[in-house]
């Protein structure tokens, strides 16, 4: 019982960091339509940026307000140079395009950050376990799983009750229309990619005195968020949600519980969900 | 005229690929991976390029191939040859299993679907250590004879079976796309629904494509297989599929040569750069970047594009500049 528990909080926990990552991934999609493999270059971003930050000045709620800027910087630059004038060229060729993009973030990143492997500590605040009946909970976990739930509330307030919100969702169903009625879809464009990108960010920081920084955890959380779109269905906030928690359940338990087979269950997952629902548990079916 | 050019052309490849018999060992190393990776990159754009299904777990294919062979040698003793052909068979009836639930969906569930299942493998051979040996690999492998020279000694025979593996996909798949299935394909990649309206049975050529491409693949892990003598993991990680992919985009989706050029630039960008500076894949990247971007027809489809113009400047040329199959939503 103890055991589940604490691998509850640890499910939720990489629920959160995944739904972070897969939200803007999908925001990107259903508004844009576009995709993004890059996304997890900006997660991978973050946590470097927070580790530097860190470094300079000790504290891990500078790094938290601040640290998501440069990717979300970045993310501007690359909407503007390299993914505007592919809008009209198909997925495939955005998929190609988004692809390269890993190789030179990954080795940008190296060239900034080198290849050592870092942790880092969370923040006093959170620096401890809690401890109920015999289940230790180490709080910084309980503080992301709060954190990631107070993103969810927030990027839902936003889309759904805010103006901004109504133009992005004007923007999903008819970009056309959108800009006839005089929304600057452009604009919209670059600061979703933005909005995107920062999430992920945040993500790679809050997931920093966890998983630590190193190369290679861009791909490790992009493979996830990815499968996280695709079973939630592409475009879906509440998609991301159901599928980021779906994924970090099945990983989580997977890995406790039948550890000689953890690494096939989400895969399997996945090709289960395509192959009777390709559009997805919440994706609309596109004609 | 232009069949001649071509019978010139492919003479002159031959010359070119006997002339590696008698190069040092390390270029002929170089030569018989480039044409490995060449094979496999071609087999890839197959689908890519002829077919518009943008696949992104090619090297299960590969992977199985070589596993196959090395395994069945290192395990029963089964002589490379007939390892082989086993192989090939195998990743051609693998092919067609995993086609046969992939092509059901279509643009990026189907990239996903075949991610996964190469994935899966992925996982399965990590997992069964005592057949696959795992992230360390199976050694102990002897390549076969060839009349009598060992592969595993002469790097001069094991180039010259490459080198005979090439030519025979190349022709293959050049008469293939020339042909009606060939035109089928295309028609596929160029609009599915209208290819359905006429009467084809699309599913079924999709499936067939799939089944080739994955066969022809094949054919590259099984050569690797007597190249490396060596299998581990790495050979079936995603970094596979998407180095294919990098291979294909360089070269070119147009013709039928363009991705093994493609595998020639990648491969010798990756030897050159990583030995004068240790950020080659930013520079790779760039290179694959612009010309996803500018060059959409790859290096090989524009220098061929503009030898093309330039032998015969009075006609406008019909350079078959085909585009990087477009999302179907």
């Amino acid at each position: 019982m103890d055991f589940f528990v604490s691998q509850l909080v640890n499910s939720l926990a990489l629920g959160a960091l995944l739904f972070m990552t897969a939200a803007g991934l999908s925001l990107i999609f259903g508004l844009m339509n576009v995709v993004n493999l890059a996304h997890g270059s900006f997660f991978m971003i973050g946590a470097f940026t927070a580790m530097s930050i860190i470094q300079l000045t000790g504290n891990f709620w500078i790094a938290l307000g601040v640290g998501w800027v440069p990717a979300a910087a970045l993310a501007v630059l690359m909407e503007r140079v390299f993914i505007r004038p592919m809008y009209s060229s198909g997925h495939l060729n955005q998929v190609l395009l988004t692809f390269g993009f890993i190789f030179v973030f990954g080795d940008a990143c190296r060239f900034v950050w080198g290849t050592d492997i870092r942790n880092i500590a969370p923040p006093a605040l959170f620096d401890g376990s809690l401890h109920i009946g015999g289940v230790i909970l180490p709080l910084y976990r309980l503080f992301v799983v709060l954190f990631g739930g107070v993103v969810g509330l927030a990027l839902w307030w936003f889309l759904e009750r805010s103006r901004i919100g109504a133009m992005v969702r004007a923007g999903v169903d008819d970009p056309a229309t959108a800009a006839g009625i005089g929304i600057n879809v452009p604009l919209l464009f670059a600061a979703i990619f933005a909005l995107g990108a920062a999430l992920a960010a945040i993500g790679g920081i809050v997931a920093s005195p966890i998983l630590g920084t190193y190369l290679g955890m861009d791909i490790e959380i992009l493979i996830p968020a990815f499968i996280v779109i695709v079973i939630g269905g592409m475009g879906s906030l509440r998609g991301a949600l159901v599928g980021a928690l779906l994924v970090a359940f099945i990983d989580t338990f997977g890995k406790a519980y039948f550890p000689d087979y953890a690494l096939f269950l989400v895969y399997l997952l996945m090709v289960l969900v395509l192959l009777t629902r390709p559009q997805g548990l919440f994706g609309i079916a596109r004609g | 005229m232009k069949h001649r050019n071509q019978l010139l052309l492919i003479a002159l490849l031959c010359v070119l690929l006997a002339a590696g018999v008698f190069a040092s060992d390390y270029v002929s190393g170089i030569a018989a991976e480039i044409m490995i990776f060449g094979i496999f990159a071609m087999s890839l754009n197959l689908l890519v390029g002829y077919t518009g299904m943008m696949s992104f777990g090619h090297a299960a294919f590969f992977g199985i191939a070589t596993y196959m062979v090395i395994g069945l040698g290192v395990h029963l003793g089964i002589s490379g040859w007939w390892g082989a052909l086993a192989a090939i068979a195998a990743s051609t009836a693998l092919a067609a299993l995993i086609g046969a639930f992939c092509i059901r969906v279509t643009g990026i569930p189907f990239l996903m679907l075949t991610m996964a299942f190469s994935q899966l493998l992925f996982a399965g051979a990590l997992k069964w250590r005592s057949l696959s040996g795992g992230t360390d690999g199976l050694t102990g492998f002897v390549p076969p004879d060839l009349f009598g020279v060992s592969l595993a000694q002469s790097a001069g025979a094991r180039y010259a079976v490459v080198a005979v593996g090439f030519l025979l996909v190349l022709l293959f798949l050049n008469c293939l796309v020339r042909s009606p299935m060939g035109s089928i394909f295309i028609g596929i990649r160029e609009n599915e629904q209208r290819m359905r309206a006429i009467g084809y049975p699309v599913q079924r050529f999709k499936l067939l494509a799939f089944t080739i491409a994955g066969g022809l693949a094949g054919v590259a892990g099984a050569l690797y297989a007597f190249f490396n003598a060596y299998v581990s993991t790495d050979i079936l990680h995603w970094q596979q599929s998407g180095d294919a992919m990098i291979m294909v985009v360089l070269g070119g989706t147009g013709t039928v040569v363009g991705p093994a050029v493609g595998a020639g630039i990648f491969l010798l960008l990756k030897t050159v750069i990583s030995s004068h500076n240790e950020y080659w894949a930013l520079w790779v990247g760039a290179i694959f970047i612009a010309c996803v971007m500018f060059l959409k027809e790859g290096i090989w489809g524009f220098v061929s594009g503009r030898l093309r113009n330039h032998s015969r400047r009075p006609r406008a040329t019909q350079a078959p500049a085909v585009p990087t199959a477009e999302a179907k939503k």
